[in-house]
């Protein structure tokens, strides 16, 4: 191409108006992106940005090979004394900015409460998958605390572990409600209604028995805390009660650790409970209000996950990149053959897309089921659509743990499973607008 | 070929693949035991499955890819792979690449040394130009006092785990050139490819050649290597096949056994939907392959039909096997349940020995000739 065509030369032909309305500049996506947020969020990615870089990326592939040989304790630590573990409220019970409130509580624009967790799990998870959620489903086990709306449970539990991890404990949270029997079932209206619930509790003086099994508990081995979902001894779902409960009590154990496909970095156990006692303070709103806290934890969840995908996603993108600049065919490097910038591009658009789609998602209000089971469907599968495509460019290389993408891969691929199956997910977009756009 | 005949091969196949394989796989780890790899490819050596160069071996005449598959196509290998990639589709590709390197001995000096076949290379990507002659980027061989001198690199070679030499491909005077370079030649590095996706039953090397010398009796009589990579489509597409007809069949009988919301998940639209997508993915690639496996031409046709048949089985079988997967939900994550190993396995399936878009525009390529 001649370089007198180019747009930033052509441009030049422009009066100096004309230049104005014509970007030409030389900027990433991700820069440009990053422009169009309030002054703080852009700082906030930046940081997020750095830290990935810093810490996650450079040990991603090790934690992967090797999950139980990397310190994810440590990792947290770091995090925490960030003030990335504690950003769900302001201080003094957290390190959020308090205009996130703002927004949430009165509907003046300055950002939605969502948008730091987004930006952060975006950033995360490019650099790594795997410790990214690690990070992640801390704020996961923490939300019942919030969401339950216990001005006391607040108070009281948020300030306690708020001030653990800004003394540099590991005092990680992990979120449990799946068990062995219901999976898909806990995550759905339809299905919870004929659930078989293993996990029991029981009222005794002073509090309640716990009885059961949750399995695929993402943090379940690292947490020290647990916001558990029982149901009472002969009753369903309905009965369902939110539990802050610590891992030292007694007759509560870790069972086997799962091994995955991706995202192996972030641990996923079966936690055991046999007769744990449960004192009433550790009840997390009203007994029966659980299965509420559980559905609107996965409003607020959902779009995160989808934030986890579109990280992957960028990270097997930017892996695909620096292959083809890096890589040679015939006398050029491959980035300038055009059937490889084609499929660069689709990734690129895609990437954009996803983005586009989550950041919309968190600017509403409060987050709402439709809107999270949108953002969480649509970035799960078009991020395995991107990674699959960064294989597919990357050919025999794209199967080497060393180039990347193959991990990015199989990390995308819990996205479309975890926080609810993509099919579950689809009907709960239908259950939550039945009545609006699906008015009977 | 008598339908009783192949019939024959493919229960000893299953067989095979149940009482050896399966159970290797079935260990708990990643991929199974692979310590158990080289006892279960002696084992399939010795009842005929896997075709090594020596007459006197049971696999020579129709082990995969023997000598019988030059007169009488395909089909005995193609089914043979297909049944062992529905126990392990690493297993499956040993078998493959094994039997492959061993056909590129045919008309040679028998060398019953299990060997591989060295052609493709970072620096080039296969084009009909490439086909005819090799590029300038090409590893270079020429004639020194009697010795044929290897120059340049080919990578992520493809072989089982005992290989002990390569057929390597390389640049002659008059074009291409097939060279026998044994495992131990001096100037020849052999490095790991290193941890990968899937099919880790595989041995992958990169090959760096540094003034490798070999005696010119190594040179193979000429042949151009589209013999060899409509064998290596096909067969590939038979492993993707295999390995897909038994990830749907896993998954079918997990979701006709699993409760959610009080029925069988089979029962439920979305794994209906899932399941029934699968299905006839893998039934139109079996279609397809069993077309391509009654056909045996060494023209530009069936090369490109090979290349559009490994391109569009290796993508419809690796969506075949995702879906399966999502129909056991969390558990279909987990090793446990080895519907993990098959996308893994099927992820390589789908980008190895020729990336989509280069066999797409290898296939345009065809539709060029065919207008001209």
């Amino acid at each position: 191409m001649s370089d007198k065509l180019s747009p930033a030369k052509a441009s030049q032909t422009l009066a100096f108006l004309g230049r104005k309305f014509y970007d030409t500049e030389l900027k990433t996506l991700w820069e440009r992106d990053t422009e169009t947020l309030p002054w703080l969020l852009r700082r906030k990615r930046r940081k997020y940005r750095a830290f990935a870089e810093r810490e996650l990326a450079p040990f991603a592939l090790q934690a992967d090979q090797d999950p139980h040989a990397f310190d994810v304790k440590a990792l947290f630590v770091k995090s925490g004394l960030a003030g990335f573990q504690t950003e769900m409220l302001p201080p003094p019970l957290g390190t959020a900015s308090v205009s996130a409130y703002q927004y949430s509580l009165t509907g003046r624009p300055a950002y939605a409460l969502l948008m730091p967790q987004a930006l952060k799990a975006e950033e995360f998870c490019a650099a790594c998958g795997g410790l990214g959620l690690m990070l992640l489903a801390h704020e996961l086990g923490m939300a019942p605390l919030i969401i339950s709306g216990s001005l006391t449970a607040i108070l009281k539990w948020m300030w306690k572990i708020y001030r653990e991890i800004n003394s540099g404990e590991p005092a990680i949270a992990a979120f449990a409600i799946t068990e062995p029997g219901a999976g898909s079932d806990v995550e759905d209206t339809a299905g919870a209604a004929r659930a078989s619930i293993n996990c029991r509790a029981k009222r005794v003086p002073g509090g309640w028995r716990l009885s059961g099994r949750k399995c695929f508990i993402s943090d379940g081995a690292v947490a020290k805390w647990v916001t558990l979902f029982a149901a009472e001894e002969g009753k369903g779902v309905e009965s369902w009660t939110c539990y802050l409960l610590d891992k030292s009590m007694p007759g509560f154990s870790v069972g086997r650790s799962e091994r995955k496909m991706g995202q192996r970095a972030a641990d996923a156990s079966e936690l055991i409970l046999e007769d744990v006692f449960a004192p009433e303070e550790r009840v997390l709103g009203d007994p029966g209000a659980g299965w509420a806290i559980n559905r609107n934890v996965l409003n607020y969840s959902r779009p995160i996950v989808g934030a986890i995908a579109l990280g992957i996603g960028r990270g097997a993108f930017e892996s695909a990149n620096a292959f083809c600049r890096s890589a040679r065919l015939g006398n050029k490097p491959l980035l300038e053959y055009q059937d490889v910038q084609l499929a660069l591009a689709d990734m690129m658009m895609k990437i954009s897309a996803m983005r586009g789609t989550i950041w919309q998602a968190v600017r509403h209000q409060y987050s709402f089921q439709a809107a999270g089971s949108m953002a969480k469907v649509f970035c799960a599968d078009t991020s395995w659509e991107v990674c699959n495509a960064a294989m597919e460019l990357l050919g025999n290389h794209g199967f080497l743990h060393s180039n990347r993408v193959e991990k990015a891969a199989r990390d995308a691929r819990l996205a479309q499973i975890y926080e609810g199956t993509n099919q579950i997910n689809r009907l709960a977009m239908f259950e939550g607008q039945l009545g609006s756009e699906f008015q009977p | 070929m008598e339908p009783a005949f192949l019939q024959n091969f493919i229960e000893t196949a299953r067989k095979f693949a149940k009482r050896e394989v399966a159970s290797m796989v079935g260990i708990e780890g990643r991929d199974g035991n692979l310590a158990k790899l080289p006892e279960i490819l002696k084992s399939a050596a010795e009842i005929g499955l896997l075709a090594i160069a020596d007459p006197e071996s049971p696999g020579y005449e129709y082990g995969v890819w023997g000598r019988g598959s030059l007169s009488e196509g395909p089909a005995v290998s193609l089914a043979i792979l297909e049944e062992i990639a529905k126990a392990c589709a690493g297993v499956a590709s040993c078998l493959h690449f094994a039997g492959l390197g061993a056909l590129e001995l045919a008309g040679a000096d028998e060398k019953s040394r299990a060997v591989a076949v060295a052609l493709f290379e970072d620096s080039w990507r296969l084009d009909n130009k490439a086909l005819q002659s090799p590029p300038d980027s090409a590893l270079q061989v020429s004639s020194q006092s009697g010795r044929l001198i290897l120059s340049g690199a080919k990578s992520l070679v493809m072989s089982a785990p005992d290989c002990q030499g390569y057929v390597v491909y390389g640049a002659g005077q008059a074009g291409w050139l097939r060279v026998f370079v044994p495992a131990d030649t001096p100037g020849l590095d052999i490095g790991d490819a290193g941890w990968r996706t899937g099919l880790a039953a595989l041995k992958v090397s990169n090959l760096d050649f540094d003034n490798a010398a070999v005696d010119a009796e190594h040179a193979l009589p000429n042949r151009d290597c589209s013999g060899f990579l409509r064998r290596l489509w096909l067969g590939l597409s038979a492993i993707a096949a295999g390995n897909a007809r038994a990830a749907l069949a896993e998954a079918s009988a997990y979701a006709a056994e699993r409760y959610q919301g009080g029925t069988k998940i089979i029962n439920h639209p979305a794994i209906k939907i899932l399941l029934g997508d699968a299905s006839s993915r893998v039934q139109a690639s079996q279609a397809l392959l069993q077309a391509l496996a009654s056909v045996d031409r060494d023209d530009a046709g069936s090369l490109r039909r090979a290349a559009a048949a490994k391109l569009r089985i290796s993508l419809d079988c690796c969506q075949a096997v995702t879906d399966s997967l999502q129909a056991l939900g969390g558990y279909g994550y987990m090793e446990d349940y080895r519907l993990e190993k098959r996308l893994r396995d099927a992820l390589c399936l789908k980008i190895m020995a020729g990336r989509p878009d280069d066999l797409r525009m290898f296939c345009a390529e065809g539709l060029g000739e065919a207008l001209t």
